[in-house]
Parts: structure tokens; C-alpha cells; sequence
């Protein structure tokens, strides 16, 4: 067990170090940072004073090496251009924020709006498999395909924007967009999880269907146990793992997917810095935001696949 | 739908002994009502797709400011003193929704379909390569695919587009870099399973090269599970062009695509719903029938289920 973490942390160390490597490598090539910073219109003597000082007259290798060791240390670089006024750059050394911190204190809107959105998700999706699996054929069952078809065929934004149309432009009810309390999350956290929710449910219900056509469960059933019991006791703890496999897959849908909703409604979380740095070509938080999100991303696989041997004893891990 | 044909007349025994054709497929199409109207609209699509300019009714860059915003369904502008249809209704510039759409669905229905066939050779190739030789090669692949898994696909193509841009061409790149894993881990699955099978043995046994065991032997029996998952990976490149291209990252102006025509609707959606609500519908309505499909092609290409549906 311990051997098993100790591989899978050096395995993901790994892909980090490529990632890093990579999103290096590309980012040499959108341009001369120190044009990016200063302006097209900069004259030579400042452009060449900034460049010497930013280390990019070095030789490349000089450059990467010194690029691995300063992301070892949590320094992915300086912002270009966020939160800085034209005025305070002045000819030397630009004085922008690092670019990691400012990611980071953007998680908790991130993590506030994607565990609504997870909550929802699986307090809807779950019971309404179980109840699916317990009743066959019932008006849910069918609700539950015919909500996860939707569900995969629906593009996500759009179904924000449809939500915004009818609760906040026609309805007048909620908030089309901004950060806050229960009203204002409702609505991205609704377009998050709708597609998880159809997903869920389906994975639930045909988990607590292979379970429920076990023998174990006409002993119970034999035993006198009530359905309910026999269904959410006995059937539920054995179906637990592909419901908890799917949770997992999900959580990462969904910290993706938010990228795309906090763009919409103006959500001040990682994505939307994450957009409007590509659009300002501002590397470094560029680089600061795929390195949190892969981070985030590969912690939450690597506590599936754990919660995955905790739940099912019989998965024996190398 | 008239069942007595020969075919159906002979005895089940007999049926089982014939070979499948494509009018047994058809046939059970043809049963199958909410398949049908799928395959249907994706037929209209495609034809809409290739004979853009022949069928929209108006050109979809034709701009008319004056008869800008005008709500469907069926809205009158007069142009220049003659009076214009517009079924759909108008966007902010007065250019008709419905030419856009149909332009648009070339646009979506191109990059996917190339996009597939690219990430699909590559991702087949990769797999097969795997599966059939194993060792080094095949734990080259599964590191590769594992680590392109472990990355979320989205941030890998906002981040290859924001380094190289948007357009088509790099669409279609994009949609290969981050989906070939997923035909190379099925296909290598498939390729192993059947790679030990007494079938394979006995043609290796009567001396088929490798190539005539993977083209005649290998790849006709694993075709149609990667039938099925072309045509749900089909849906899914529809909609990751839809979101880059809303973002700015994809399509760029003046083309048309669904996902641009949603995010610049997107300014108008408390003036004209519709500029917002139509292109998601078409993407929607495309994604769907894909996936229908998907799920019928799944029953009716099983060994064990498809005599089930198709006598």
C-alpha cells in the first residue's frame, strides 16, 4: 500500500516535470516576453535592459534549468501584465505580482462553486439510481436515461446560457452572473452538474443492479429483511465501488468544466484567470494555472484509486 | 414496414446459418423509429453540410442592419424594396440565422468528422502496434496514454491553440493530440484479447505475415466496437469544437461555426433569444442523434444480441 503511493507520487512527479517541460519549450515561442511586457512600441535600449534582466539573453539550457529550479521552489515567474497599470513599469525590472499565489487565492471561488456543483450532483444522481435499480422499468428509471442522454449530448455552456435565459433574463429570479451567496451559485453550479447527474445515476443504478441479482441478496431478501434494508445495506456497500470510481471521474470532469462556467458567469475563480491570462498572452499565470489544475487533477485521481482499495479489501494493489 | 420478404419467410434455423447484409441493418433501422429520425438528421445534416450554398436560402454574410434582430419564426424584411423571408429570424447585423446555421454546420460537421478520422488513424495505429507486439512498444504507448489521460483534454487544447491559434487546420490537430489515447487503449484491449485466440494461431500456424493476421484477421473483428466509439467520440469533438470556438479559440471570423454564432449571441440574450437558443438547439439536436446512434450501432453489431434485432 505504501509502496503503491510512494509510485504513483513519483509517477505524477514525473508528468509534472513534463508538463512543465512542455508548457517551456511553447512558451518560448509566442513571442519575446519583454515586447509583451513593454509594448510593440518600446525602443531597443529598454527592450534589450528588460530582457538581460528577465535572464532571456541567457543561453536556453541556463534558462530551463534555472525555470525547473525556480518552479521547484513555487515560482512560476512574474505576472506580465495583471494587476499593473502601463504607468508602473517603467525601464527596469517590472514589479508584477508572482504569478502562483495569485492562481491559488483564486481556488477557493473555484472549489466554493465545483463542490456545489459535486454536491448536487451526487445527491441527486445517487438515490435516484438506487431508487432506479429498486424499481425497474419505472417512470425514474426512464427519466434517468433519458436525463443521461441528454446530459451526454448537451454542450455545457450552453446549457448555462439557456438557464440564464429562462431563470435570470425571463424569470427575473436569480442573478445572470457574479459572485456571492446561494443565489448567485445556483445557476453555474446547475449547468456543472447536470451532465455528471445523468452519468451517475446511470453508473448507480447498474451497479445496484448486478448487486441486487446476487444471491446474497435472496438469503436477505429469504431472511425477511425489508427491500429498503436489503437494497440501501446490503446492496449499496458492495455497489459502492464503481459509484465511488464514477464520483471520482466526475470531480475531475467537473474541475475542468469550470473553466468554461466561471468564464460565463464571471466567476472569479482559476478559470477564468486561466482565459483571460490566453487572451492577454500572459505566460507565467498561464503556466501557474495548468500546473495548479494538473496538481488538482492528478490529487483527486490518486484518492479515487485509494478510496478504491479502502472500500473493496479484495483489490490488491502492487 | 413490409415483413413478408423472402428473407423473413425461411425458418429461423436457416437464418442463423446466412450472413448479415446491409438490408438486414436497414430493415431493423426501419423498426426502429427514434433511430430512424436520427439517422435522417444526420443525413439532412450532411446534406446540408456539403450543399451549403446551394441550400440556404440567403447569403449568410449578407448583412442588413435595418432588418437586424428580427424574431423567428418567419419574419419579413424588406431589402432594398423587395421583401425578404427570413425563417429563422435575424441576427444583430440582419444576416439570416438559418443560411448561418447551415454554413455553421459545415464548419462543425467538417472539423469533426476529419478530426475523428485523423485522432482515429493515429489512435488505431498506436494501439494495434501495442497490442499485437507488446514489450517495449506496448509499454511505451500505455505510458503515453496514461499521462495524456491523467491531463485534462480541455487544458491541453486551450493551451496548444493558445501557442499555435485557431482555424481549422489546427482544430483538427488539436482534436488528435488529446483523443488518440482513447482509440489506442481500446483497440490495444481488443487486440490483446484476440491476439491468443486459436484464430490468430492458426492463420500464424499456415504462415500469414503479420500484416495479413492484422489487416484480415485483426482489424475486421475488432471494426465495429471502434464503429461505435467513432461515432460517440464523433459527438464529442462537435461539442469541444462548439466550447473552443466560444472561447475564441477555435473557428475564427468571418466563418460561421456553432459555437461562435452562441458566443456572439451571447451579447444579445436579453434582446434576441434566439441568436443564442438556435445554434445550441442544432448542436444538441447533432450530438444526440450521434449518440442514439451510437447505442443502437453498440446492440445491433453485438454477436450475442444483434440476431435479436436484426430477424
Amino acid at each position: 500500500m505504501f509502496r503503491y503511493i510512494l509510485r504513483r507520487l513519483l509517477q505524477s512527479a514525473i508528468l509534472l516535470f513534463i508538463v512543465l517541460s512542455v508548457v517551456f519549450v511553447a512558451g518560448r515561442s509566442i513571442g519575446d516576453p519583454a515586447i509583451l511586457i513593454l509594448g510593440a512600441e518600446a525602443d531597443a535600449a529598454s527592450v534589450l535592459q528588460l530582457r538581460t534582466n528577465l535572464g532571456l539573453e541567457d543561453p536556453m539550457l541556463t534558462q530551463y534549468l534555472r525555470f525547473l529550479g525556480d518552479a521547484l521552489r513555487g515560482d512560476l515567474g512574474a505576472t506580465y501584465r495583471y494587476g499593473m497599470s502601463r504607468g508602473e513599469l517603467g525601464g527596469g525590472l517590472p514589479e508584477g505580482r508572482a504569478a502562483l499565489p495569485l492562481v491559488v487565492e483564486r481556488l477557493p471561488a473555484t472549489f466554493y462553486l465545483a463542490g456545489v456543483a459535486i454536491a448536487i450532483a451526487m445527491i441527486v444522481a445517487i438515490p435516484a439510481g438506487i431508487l432506479a435499480a429498486m424499481y425497474p422499468r419505472s417512470l425514474l428509471d426512464r427519466a434517468i436515461n433519458v436525463i443521461s442522454l441528454a446530459g451526454v449530448s448537451v454542450v455545457e455552456f450552453w446549457l448555462a446560457l439557456m438557464l440564464v435565459l429562462i431563470f435570470a433574463v425571463t424569470l427575473g429570479w436569480l442573478p445572470t452572473s457574479g459572485y456571492g451567496g446561494i443565489a448567485y451559485v445556483i445557476l453555474p453550479a446547475m449547468a456543472l452538474a447536470f451532465r455528471s447527474i445523468g452519468r451517475m445515476a446511470q453508473i448507480t443504478r447498474s451497479a445496484m443492479l448486478d448487486e441486487l441479482a446476487k444471491p446474497y441478496i435472496i438469503t436477505a431478501r429469504a431472511k425477511g429483511l425489508s427491500p429498503a434494508r436489503v437494497s440501501l445495506v446490503h446492496a449499496l456497500k458492495n455497489a459502492s465501488v464503481p459509484i465511488v470510481t464514477i464520483s471520482g471521474d466526475e470531480i475531475a470532469t467537473i474541475l475542468t468544466g469550470v473553466i468554461i462556467i466561471e468564464f460565463i458567469f464571471s466567476w472569479p475563480g482559476i478559470g477564468q484567470i486561466t482565459l483571460d491570462a490566453l487572451s492577454r498572452r500572459d505566460l507565467p499565470i498561464v503556466q501557474a494555472s495548468i500546473f495548479v489544475l494538473v496538481l488538482i487533477v492528478l490529487i483527486v485521481n490518486l484518492l479515487v484509486d485509494l478510496a478504491y482499495v479502502i472500500l473493496n479489501p479484495r483489490i490488491r494493489l502492487r | 414496414m413490409t415483413a413478408t420478404t423472402p428473407a423473413s419467410d425461411t425458418p429461423k434455423g436457416d437464418e442463423r446459418q446466412g450472413s448479415i447484409t446491409l438490408y438486414h441493418y436497414l430493415r431493423a433501422m426501419l423498426r426502429d423509429p427514434v433511430v430512424m429520425f436520427s439517422v435522417l438528421f444526420l443525413l439532412a445534416l450532411l446534406i446540408c453540410a456539403v450543399f451549403a450554398p446551394w441550400i440556404a436560402p440567403h447569403d449568410p454574410m449578407q448583412q442588413n442592419i435595418l432588418g437586424g434582430q428580427r424574431q423567428p419564426p418567419w419574419s419579413e424584411v424588406s431589402v432594398r424594396g423587395e421583401v425578404k423571408f427570413f425563417i429563422l429570424g435575424t441576427d444583430e447585423l440582419g444576416r439570416d440565422v438559418f443560411s448561418r446555421l447551415i454554413f455553421g454546420a459545415r464548419v462543425s460537421v467538417a472539423v469533426a468528422l476529419v478530426g475523428v478520422l485523423v485522432s482515429g488513424a493515429l489512435g488505431v495505429t498506436l494501439g494495434l502496434l501495442a497490442g499485437f507486439h507488446g514489450g517495449r512498444v506496448d509499454d511505451l504507448v500505455m505510458r503515453a496514454v496514461d499521462g495524456f489521460m491523467a491531463i485534462p483534454s480541455l487544458l491541453i487544447a486551450l493551451f496548444v491553440l493558445f501557442i499555435f491559434g485557431g482555424g481549422l487546420v489546427n482544430l483538427v490537430l488539436v482534436f488528435a493530440l488529446v483523443r488518440w489515447m482513447v482509440y489506442a487503449r481500446m483497440t490495444r484491449g481488443l487486440v490483446m484479447n484476440l491476439r491468443e485466440s486459436p484464430m490468430i494461431e492458426s492463420a500464424r500456424a499456415v504462415g500469414c505475415t503479420n500484416s495479413r493476421i492484422i489487416f484480415r484477421h485483426i482489424l475486421p473483428n475488432i471494426a465495429s466496437p471502434l464503429l461505435v466509439l467513432f461515432t460517440l467520440e464523433l459527438a464529442l469533438l462537435i461539442l469541444a469544437e462548439a466550447a473552443l470556438s466560444f472561447l475564441g479559440f477555435g473557428i475564427q471570423p468571418p466563418d460561421a461555426s456553432w459555437g461562435r454564432m452562441i458566443s456572439v449571441g451571447r451579447g444579445y440574450i436579453r434582446e434576441a433569444w434566439w441568436l443564442v437558443t438556435l445554434p445550441g438547439l442544432a448542436i444538441f439536436l447533432t450530438t444526440l442523434s450521434l449518440n442514439l446512434l451510437a447505442n443502437w450501432l453498440r446492440t445491433v453489431t453485438d454477436p450475442v444480441q444483434r440476431w435479436r434485432w436484426l430477424t
